[in-house]
């Protein structure tokens, strides 16, 4: 997907901690701010959930309804 | 608009990226609407994915993620300590009409003992939420 460019203003320490780690890691600032937000806002997660499952929105619902009424007390 | 996704919607999305349910997780992140959960529900989501069947599908770590992330992602509310508006066949979804209720918000479920009160109260399956959500 193509990257569009932003303004953020950030603390100052914050913006020093992402510059560091960026040296550390041998990346650049932008890398460092989008996969920190990538984990905060769940993307990664999700993205992680759906390669590892592809059930089919019938059987996905069938086994969620059945595992939520199967764990009440 | 608010919203409460049940339990079964949230664990469906998890497993289904192509299905209803995963839509509506990405129309929330793109704010379409608001969701609303509560301890109650995560507690429920938290158990249900420990179920044998869905630990086999959903790692243990992944899952305590997906939990924590709808619990600072989501508007968390008190679980309501009044009546349900209306009864639900199942007793134990009370909590869930109670909580859409104090909350102003639609109820969302893929479970008939709720949707079969869509004539009474403000629930709707993930179908007909989406629906709802589009132009």
């Amino acid at each position: 997907m193509a990257k569009v460019r932003t303004t953020l203003t950030i603390d100052p320490e914050v913006l020093r901690a992402v510059k560091v780690r960026a040296a550390r890691l041998g990346k650049g600032d932008s890398d460092v701010i989008e996969e920190a937000l990538r984990r905060d806002l769940g993307l990664d997660l999700l993205d992680r959930l759906w390669a590892a499952n592809d059930l089919d929105e019938a059987e996905a619902l069938s086994l969620a309804t059945e595992a939520q009424h199967r764990t009440r007390g | 608009m608010r919203a409460v996704l049940d339990a079964d919607v949230l664990i469906s999305a998890a497993l289904s990226p192509r299905g209803t349910p995963a839509r509506l997780l990405l129309a929330w992140q793109a704010g379409a609407f608001d969701l609303v959960a509560s301890p109650a529900l995560l507690a429920e989501l938290r158990r249900a994915l420990a179920y044998p069947k869905l630990e086999r599908l959903v790692r243990p770590a992944d899952a305590d993620a997906f939990v924590a992330w709808i619990g600072r992602s989501a508007l968390l509310a008190a679980d309501p300590e009044g009546e349900p508006p209306v009864r639900a066949a199942d007793p134990a979804d009370d909590y869930l009409i109670a909580l859409a209720a104090a909350e102003r918000a639609v109820l969302v479920s893929g479970d008939s003992h709720l949707t079969m009160l869509a004539d009474r109260f403000p629930v709707r399956t993930p179908a007909a939420f989406l629906a709802s959500l589009e132009p």
